[in-house]
């Protein structure tokens, strides 16, 4: 399966390339004033507005730096019914990777998104779930 | 007879004693004779070389109050040139008198001219000389002994400047005085001493040839006498062989009337006679002997004088060569510091010249410099440029990395169909991932070669201050090097100069030296004239001596 | 003493430096740009901060919807350039080439058989199109692609001068060509292009063109 890797100040987490509908570069969001902390803004994505995630923000507490590197991944993430856009901020998103072993299973109650861990080229690689990047609270914060 | 005989023999006898007798009055008066010409020619050979020493300083002192009334009379006012001939002519008539000439040559008043001018009428050695050392104008007069008109005279020359009305003329005045006339003065003197001398001798030789004579005769009688007259002879004749013996203090030993008798008063008279003239010869001879004594000891001090003048002069020449040498020496130094000078000058200025040309490398280097730091600069901003294009190229490899994800992501959606494009995507990253590379050596080599490029413009600024000192030192050096040469270039003529002046006097000294030469010469001729002089009057006193001690065999009443 | 890994290992102990000490690493990926140090070397480069004037026009850019696709049948065409623009089928393009040697078969002159062209550890015959379809003669400096197309299961070389791209055409946009015309380019050509400039050509007719020149004598 080929992952697409997102870094996160050194730390590799990957998305299922299958998930992901396009990679964006980094662009001037529109800031959402009383949003949650962790929604970076909206984008405007060829015409229709998408929430972005802020995963540094989500994982690290510190908003991502502007770099050349920064990337949007948009991704559909499944909602009860129906699947919504979502964009997924990570500092660094410049390499996708094809994993052929099995993740290692991992339940973390603080962290429920990662679903897993596998060692690739000697660097440790978490499995994000896309399904559970957002706390119910928090899907309810951005989605309602 | 037999007594006659007798008698005969001892006046045999007697008349052989009187022959030696007579014969060595004779010898005595030729003597004397001989001796006093022998003086006189002495003396007249020893004066003559002393006279001349006299007459030249009476000459000169002479003709330098003439030539000092000439300049005073001539030079209280620019005179004409009539005026000056008058004057010349007056002191010509002044001179005439003494024996003494004036000459007044015409000569062009430009030294250089002068130099082979023949002024009016042919110049003699004298005059040359005298030119030549009067053009220098080291010496207001010149002055020594030549030969004028055959005869040697003492000649003064001096330069004197032309009348009035001609500016370009100047006149050269010389006295002449032959040494000839005054020497017949002392010549004179000395004649009329030695006539005096002569006419004293000749007066005591005509009284003992008279004295002689008469005793000759008184002989001749003798044989034709009385027997008695014998005795009285006999008496008489020991009175007059007394006489004869030199004591002309005995009396006569009879008086009488007769012949013998009156003879013997006779003889008696002459003989005191004959005493008293020995007495005055005695004198005389004393006199002179005394006189001559005191000749010979003055001439023996004009010797010591003229030796000790002979020496000076010839310290003097010693002198004089010295200074000749020396100031030789001088010359081929001040030639040799010339040369120096010159040379110094040479290099002098090619050191200036080549500094000149340091000077323009230097401003050349200066501008190459700036040129250089201006380059350095467009180097730099170019550098600067390729910065953009460094973001450029990180800009594309940056969407080519985006698009090779995307490109990974179809191809992952595309399933099998998609395997290859997969590839194609993950090649395409590959390249974003060089082409990224390639700007980040861009970068580090723009950056590299801007370092470099300041370092080089700091080094460049520092070459150009450093230049710029360089510039300022060679400058200051090239103006020290134009003040060293301008004067070096000063000095030169005044070695020159120096030279000039030192060669005129290394002339001068040469002459001096020919003139203490020729003194010299004189003096060591009046050494030996004053010794010849010595000598002949040491004979002169001998014989003096020897006259004296024949006059003084004889006793007379004082 | 440079190491993996330091500053600019590729330029010192690596391909592009004097490879002396010889990097270790290159035993293992034999060029640099294998190697992990040099592709995270450039990596590194994206982590350059954005300028906003470039952030604003991606956002501008990002912005535009997409274009509206016609839903109707679509044919993509590679277009090029051999003695005439020339357009066929991009499903027939094996694959695009540089010019390569030509190795020359004595005692066999037809002017449209060029000779032999190695791909790929095979040989391939290759062929002027121009000449089979009656234009000028190609000449070498001509060559600039070479496009391997696919016939009837034949892979038969032609060289190119110029390749201009894939074209997506509806079907509607290709006009059929005059088939009263029987000689030369326009019996080959299925349809015309762009204000009749490009000819579509009928690959068929090429290949059979083709076998009839190659037909022992």
């Amino acid at each position: 399966m080929l992952y697409l890797v997102l870094e996160i100040d050194g730390e590799c987490y990957g998305l299922n390339a299958l998930s992901v509908t396009e990679v964006t570069p980094l662009v001037e969001l529109e800031q959402i004033h009383e949003g949650p902390e962790f929604l970076a803004g909206l984008l405007n994505y060829r015409g229709r507005p998408v929430p972005v995630l802020d995963l540094r923000r989500m994982i690290k507490k510190k908003p991502c730096e502007k770099r050349y590197c920064t990337r949007i991944v948009i991704v559909e993430y499944p909602r009860t019914t129906k699947t919504l856009t979502l964009g997924l901020m990570a500092q660094k998103v410049v390499r996708s990777v094809r994993v052929t072993q099995e993740f290692s299973p991992m339940e973390l109650r603080n962290a429920p998104y990662l679903g897993g861990a596998v060692v690739e080229r000697g660097r440790i690689l978490h499995c994000l779930t896309l399904e559970k990047i957002l706390s119910p609270q928090q899907a309810l914060e951005v989605f309602g | 007879m037999r007594v006659a005989s007798s008698n005969w023999e001892r006046k045999q006898k007697e008349s052989q004693g009187y022959a030696i007798k007579n014969f060595l009055v004779d010898r005595s008066m030729s003597i004397l004779v001989l001796g006093t010409l022998l003086t006189v020619f002495l003396l007249t050979t020893a004066t003559r070389e002393m006279t001349d020493q006299i007459v030249r300083d009476g000459a000169l002192r002479q003709a330098q109050a003439l030539v000092q009334t000439f300049q005073s009379m001539a030079f209280s006012s620019k005179p004409s040139s009539l005026q000056i001939q008058n004057m010349v002519s007056k002191v010509e008539q002044d001179l005439k008198g003494e024996g003494q000439g004036v000459r007044l040559i015409t000569m062009p008043a430009n030294p250089f001219e002068r130099r082979d001018a023949q002024g009016s009428g042919p110049l003699d050695d004298f005059q040359r000389k005298a030119l030549r050392q009067l053009n220098e104008g080291k010496v207001p007069s010149f002055c020594g002994l030549s030969e004028y008109k055959g005869e040697v005279s003492f000649r003064y020359a001096v330069l004197l400047s032309g009348p009035e009305e001609s500016p370009g003329v100047d006149l050269l005045l010389e006295v002449v005085q032959p040494l000839g006339s005054v020497r017949a003065d002392i010549k004179r003197q000395i004649y009329s001493g030695a006539g005096i001398l002569l006419g004293l001798g000749g007066l005591g030789l005509w009284f003992l040839g008279a004295v002689f004579g008469r005793l000759k005769n008184l002989r001749d009688h003798r044989a034709a006498s009385e027997s008695i007259l014998q005795e009285q002879v006999q008496q008489l004749l020991s009175f007059v062989s007394r006489a004869a013996d030199g004591d002309l203090t005995s009396d006569v030993p009879f008086q009488g009337e007769d012949s013998v008798g009156m003879l013997a008063s006779g003889l008696s008279v002459m003989i005191n006679q004959l005493g008293e003239l020995v007495w005055q010869s005695q004198l005389l001879s004393r006199q002179v002997v005394s006189s001559l004594s005191e000749f010979a000891s003055s001439a023996l001090r004009q010797e010591s004088i003229v030796l000790e003048q002979s020496h000076r002069s010839s310290t003097l020449a010693k002198a004089a060569v010295t200074i000749l040498d020396s100031s030789l020496s001088v010359e081929s130094t001040m030639e040799s510091m010339t040369v120096v000078a010159e040379y110094t000058a040479t290099i002098a200025a090619s050191g200036q010249a080549g500094l000149e040309t340091m000077e323009w490398t230097m401003t050349q280097v200066t501008q190459s410099v700036e040129r250089i730091q201006q380059r350095l600069t467009e180097l730099n901003d170019r550098a600067g440029n390729i910065g953009g294009v460094v973001t450029t190229i990180t800009r594309v490899a940056d969407q080519t990395n985006l698009l090779s994800l995307n490109a990974s992501i179809e191809a992952e959606k595309a399933g099998d169909y998609g395997l290859g494009f997969g590839v194609v995507a993950e090649e395409i990253s590959r390249l974003a991932d060089q082409t990224a590379v390639a700007s980040l050596d861009i970068e580090e080599m723009v950056n590299e070669m801007q370092n470099a490029v300041a370092a080089g413009v700091e080094s460049m600024k520092q070459l150009a201050e450093d230049v710029g000192m360089g510039v300022l030192h060679v400058q200051t050096a090239a103006d020290q090097l134009t003040l060293i040469m301008y004067e070096v270039q000063q000095m030169v003529p005044k070695f020159e100069e120096v030279a000039t002046e030192i060669r005129s006097q290394s002339l001068l000294a040469d002459d001096m030296n020919e003139t203490i030469q020729d003194l010299e010469g004189v003096a060591r001729s009046s050494v030996d004239a004053i010794r010849e002089s010595n000598h002949a009057i040491n004979e002169l006193k001998c014989l003096a001596m020897l006259m004296q001690g024949e006059v003084e065999r004889f006793k007379v009443h004082q | 003493m440079t190491t993996p890994g330091d500053k600019n290992c590729w330029r010192k102990i690596g391909v592009w430096g004097l490879e002396s000490p010889r990097c270790e690493l290159l035993e293992l990926h034999l060029h640099c740009r294998n190697c992990a140090v040099f592709r995270n070397a450039g990596r590194e480069q994206y982590n350059r901060e954005i300028e906003i004037d470039y952030l604003k026009r991606r956002t501008e850019e990002l912005a535009q919807p997409p274009k509206q696709v016609d839903k109707g049948r679509k044919e993509s065409l590679m277009v090029f350039e051999a003695g005439a623009r020339l357009a066929l089928p991009c499903e027939l393009f094996k694959e695009v080439m540089k010019s390569s040697p030509i190795y020359k078969v004595p005692h066999f002159k037809h002017p449209a058989f060029l000779g032999l062209v190695a791909h790929n550890g095979r040989l391939r015959l290759c062929c002027s199109l121009p000449v089979i379809l009656g234009l000028d003669r190609q000449r070498e400096s001509d060559f600039g692609f070479m496009v391997i197309l696919e016939i009837q299961g034949e892979l038969i070389v032609f060289p190119v001068s110029k390749l201009e791209g894939i074209r997506r055409y509806q079907a509607s946009a290709i006009k059929p060509s005059l088939t009263s015309e029987r000689e030369g380019l326009f019996s080959f050509s299925r349809g015309l292009l762009e204000n009749n400039d490009v000819h579509l050509i009928d690959e068929n007719k090429v290949l059979t063109s083709i076998k009839g020149a190659l037909r022992p004598i």
